[in-house]
C-alpha cells in the first residue's frame, strides 16, 4: 500500500493509520456536508492533496472548496474555504501548530480542529488575517450533562454552522455519532 | 469596578471586565488532575523561591481580569497578598471543563499572553493531554503537546511512535524541573 505523507516546509512527514473514532468522525462530517452541498457550487473532499506552495502540501481530513478553478486533476491548488482536521496523538502537535499557521497564512476562512478523545470541536475563523477562536463545542455524555447546572445547560451550544452558509445547522452529536 | 474585583460569589471570574460563572461542580477527573499538578509543583518547590498555588487562589492580573486558575507558580513573593495573587505568575495551568473550555483556549490565553505569563498549560482530563505554550517575544508559541497514554493505547503503538511520544515535560522555570506525564494523569 502506498504510504501517505505530507510536505511541510520541504520536509516529508509520514501519516499513520487513523483510529476507528477518527474515521467515524471523518465519515459523519463528510456525509453531512456532501448531502448539504449537493447541487451547490462548493464541494466537499476528504484527504485531497492541497498544494499551498512548492514546499507545502497537506492532505486535510476534510475540506470544502468553492472556487472550482482550484480543482486540478490530482490536487487542489490554493486555499480551500474550509478545512477540518481530526486529531490523533501523533498529529496533534502539527494540527495545532504548523498547519494552523499555514492555513492562516494562506487564508483558509474557517478551520475546525476535532478532538475525538476530548469530544471537542474547536472552530477558528479568520478575522483580519488572524485566526480567532470562535467557539468550542463539546459532545456531552449523559453523565457529563447531568453534572451541569441549569444555567450551564442553557448556555451550551449543541449545534454549529459553517460560516459559508446560514442555513446549514450541524448537530455536534451527529459529528461524533458512532 | 472595585466591587467587581471582589465579587461575592467565589465561583465567578472576570475576563476583560465581563463576569463568567465557573463550573460549580467540577468533575472528579478535573479535581484529580488539578490536585496532581499542584502536588507535583509543591513537592518540587519546597524550600525554593518560587511557590505553587492550588485551585481556588484568586489571581488579580488587572482590574478587568480576575481569574481563579487551576494551578499557578509564582516566583515574586511581593505579589502574594492576603486576598490572592496581585500581579503576573510565572506559570499558569488551566484544566479544561467542557463548559468553560472556550475561555481557557481563547480569551484567557490572550490575557495571559498580554500580561507576560511565561508558561501556560492547557490540560484536558478527558483527552489526557497537556498543551504547553511558552512566551517568546511577547507571543505564546505551542512548545509541545503531551499525552498521558493508557496501558492499552501504549500497547497499540508502534515502536517508532513510542519513541516520538514525550513522556516527560521540562518546566521552563528551573533547569532540573521535570514532570512525569504519568504523574499528572494518575488515577485517571
Amino acid at each position: 500500500m502506498e504510504e501517505k505523507y505530507e510536505l511541510i516546509n520541504g520536509k516529508e512527514v509520514l501519516l499513520s493509520a487513523a483510529s476507528i473514532s477518527h474515521l467515524d468522525i471523518q465519515g459523519n462530517l463528510y456525509t453531512i456536508l456532501k448531502n448539504y452541498l449537493r447541487g451547490k457550487r462548493c464541494k466537499v473532499l476528504f484527504e485531497a492533496k492541497v498544494v499551498f506552495d512548492n514546499k507545502t502540501w497537506f492532505q486535510p481530513d476534510l475540506l470544502v472548496v468553492c472556487d472550482r478553478n482550484k480543482l486540478k486533476r490530482n490536487q487542489v491548488e490554493g486555499a480551500p474555504n474550509f478545512i477540518a482536521e481530526i486529531l490523533s496523538f501523533t498529529t496533534q502537535f502539527r494540527d495545532f501548530g504548523i498547519k494552523k499557521d499555514i492555513y492562516e497564512k494562506y487564508g483558509v476562512q474557517e478551520y475546525w480542529i476535532i478532538d475525538p478523545v476530548a469530544r471537542n470541536i474547536m472552530v477558528y475563523l479568520l478575522q483580519d488575517g488572524k485566526y480567532q477562536l470562535d467557539g468550542v463545542y463539546h459532545n456531552y455524555t449523559e453523565e457529563e450533562w447531568e453534572t451541569l447546572s441549569d444555567r450551564e445547560k442553557e448556555e451550551q451550544k449543541l449545534t454549529l454552522k459553517l460560516s459559508l452558509y446560514d442555513d446549514l445547522e450541524i448537530h455536534v452529536k451527529d459529528v461524533f455519532e458512532e | 469596578m472595585g466591587n467587581l474585583a471582589y465579587a461575592e460569589d467565589y465561583d465567578v471570574e472576570i475576563i476583560n471586565g465581563r463576569e463568567f460563572m465557573m463550573s460549580p461542580r467540577p468533575a472528579i477527573s478535573h479535581i484529580r488532575v488539578a490536585g496532581n499538578i499542584y502536588t507535583i509543583f509543591a513537592n518540587f518547590l519546597k524550600g525554593k523561591k518560587c511557590e505553587a498555588f492550588p485551585d481556588g487562589t484568586e489571581l488579580h492580573l488587572d482590574e478587568e481580569n480576575v481569574f481563579v486558575p487551576d494551578a499557578m507558580i509564582v516566583c515574586n513573593p511581593d505579589i502574594v497578598q492576603k486576598q490572592g495573587i496581585f500581579g503576573i505568575p510565572d506559570l499558569v495551568v488551566e484544566v479544561l471543563s467542557p463548559s468553560t473550555a472556550k475561555n481557557d483556549i481563547g480569551e484567557k490565553k490572550e490575557v495571559y499572553e498580554k500580561h507576560g505569563v511565561k508558561e501556560y498549560w492547557i490540560v484536558s482530563p478527558i483527552a489526557r493531554s497537556i498543551e504547553v505554550y511558552l512566551l517568546r517575544e511577547g507571543k505564546f508559541h505551542l512548545d509541545e503537546v503531551y499525552h498521558g497514554y493508557t496501558d492499552e493505547e501504549w500497547a497499540d503503538m508502534k515502536e517508532s511512535e513510542r519513541e516520538n511520544a514525550p513522556q516527560f515535560l521540562r518546566v521552563s522555570i528551573y533547569e532540573d524541573f521535570v514532570v512525569s506525564i504519568k504523574d499528572v494523569f494518575e488515577r485517571l
